[in-house]
């Protein structure tokens, strides 16, 4: 599994390719805690060069969904490959992430609305 | 180990003006049910199944949904938003004479489980304490009520965050707002309960500071289950409870992702 974060708007992108599983939660807690610990509550996770999703790969994006969401910030989705989605939708995780079709509509997704 | 028989009180009796709604607070669903009814199904998946349901603003609509779901709850009328001190003294006459547990929950916690209630529970049955307070420590603490602990680290009391000096806001343990209670401690402290704080009310948080100033024992349970502290007071809180519902279900179903993953790997030589 590879990660490579990016910041674009105060936003932490987070594109993940490989196999997100027990083999790499570690290294995906790791790359969650660091951001964590810079205060970043916004984040995208770009799913497009997933090939593996299992349980435990699942467990860390949703940790984070829940430490960030009982604060001000979230996590939103972009890029799924249909085997992924099936997943997110088996799980019903799809209720849970707000997710789009690319990444810049996810980030301008954490836009303050105008007028707001 | 199984909780020795008790009653719960469950506070069900506030407006929630935040919530933007003419609903009852803790009827507005989550994942599709009204939010009281997980705390009762919780209660009573800990073995505590004697329930009095405090009541106040929506009362009918309260217990009408309740009904439904439910047989044998009992209901204790509070006229006046009073605060959570006096909410648990309009259970009184379903507690006088009891002198078991006492487990005291809220109706907009849905996300409590009934294994944290158990082992609140638990903990009175094997340390013989007054009072059991569920209490988490968090690095940023909201504006939970910080428990306050003397130099050998016994409870003395909990303080309300709007009530609290600078260093006691500084403590990291605070409480959730689940306790079990030894019931005659429960009624004693209840009678000499006052309203010297910041809202003008009789806070059951108080009782605490009462059993503690008295001698009596007062342990904690420290839970690390964050979410299992989500109180519901405005539509986001709301969102959140939603989701995490749907959360629970879907860490049932890991197993079976696991099962697709292998199949789905990449095979390597």
């Amino acid at each position: 599994m590879e990660v490579t974060t990016e910041r674009e708007d105060g936003v932490a992108v987070v594109t993940l390719s490989g196999e997100v599983d027990a083999e790499h939660a570690d290294q995906l807690q790791a790359a969650f805690g660091e951001l964590l610990g810079l205060g970043v509550h916004n984040y995208v996770i770009d799913l497009s060069g997933v090939v593996v999703v299992d349980g435990a790969g699942l467990a860390e994006i949703v940790n984070l969904f829940k430490r960030v969401r009982i604060g001000p910030g979230d996590v939103r989705l972009c890029g799924f490959p249909t085997w992924v989605k099936v997943m997110f939708a088996m799980t019903r995780l799809n209720k849970v992430f707000d997710s789009f079709e690319t990444r810049a509509a996810a980030v301008a997704s954490f836009a303050p609305a105008e007028g707001a | 180990m199984t909780a020795r028989a008790g009653k719960a009180v469950i506070l069900a009796a506030g407006q929630g003006k935040r919530m933007g709604s003419d609903l009852p607070k803790v009827l507005h669903l989550v994942d599709g049910k009204p939010m009281v009814i997980y705390c009762l199904e919780a209660s009573m998946a800990a073995g505590i199944d004697d329930v009095i349901l405090v009541v106040g603003v929506g009362r009918d609509e309260v217990i009408e949904a309740v009904d439904d779901a439910y047989e044998g709850v009992e209901y204790a009328f509070q006229e006046e938003q009073l605060g959570t001190g006096h909410a648990v003294m309009q259970a009184r006459e379903f507690l006088d004479g009891w002198d078991g547990n006492v487990a005291v929950l809220y109706g907009d916690m849905p996300m409590l489980t009934a294994e944290t209630i158990r082992s609140v529970v638990e903990h009175r049955d094997a340390t013989g304490a007054a009072a059991v307070v569920l209490t988490i420590e968090l690095e940023n603490p909201p504006d939970f009520g910080r428990v306050v602990r003397d130099g050998d680290g016994r409870v003395v009391g909990i303080v309300e965050a709007r009530d609290a000096t600078p260093a006691q806001l500084a403590v990291r343990e605070v409480n959730v707002g689940a306790y079990c209670f030894d019931a005659s401690a429960l009624m004693g402290a209840l009678d000499r309960l006052g309203t010297d704080n910041a809202q003008g009310e009789y806070y059951l948080t108080d009782v605490i500071g009462i059993l503690a100033a008295d001698g009596a024992l007062v342990e904690t349970v420290v839970t690390e289950n964050l979410e299992e502290t989500l109180g519901i007071n405005d539509p986001e809180h709301l969102d959140f409870a939603e989701k995490l519902r749907h959360i629970r279900y879907a860490e049932k179903m890991y197993g079976r992702v696991d099962a697709l993953a292998r199949e789905r790997r990449p095979k390597t030589s």
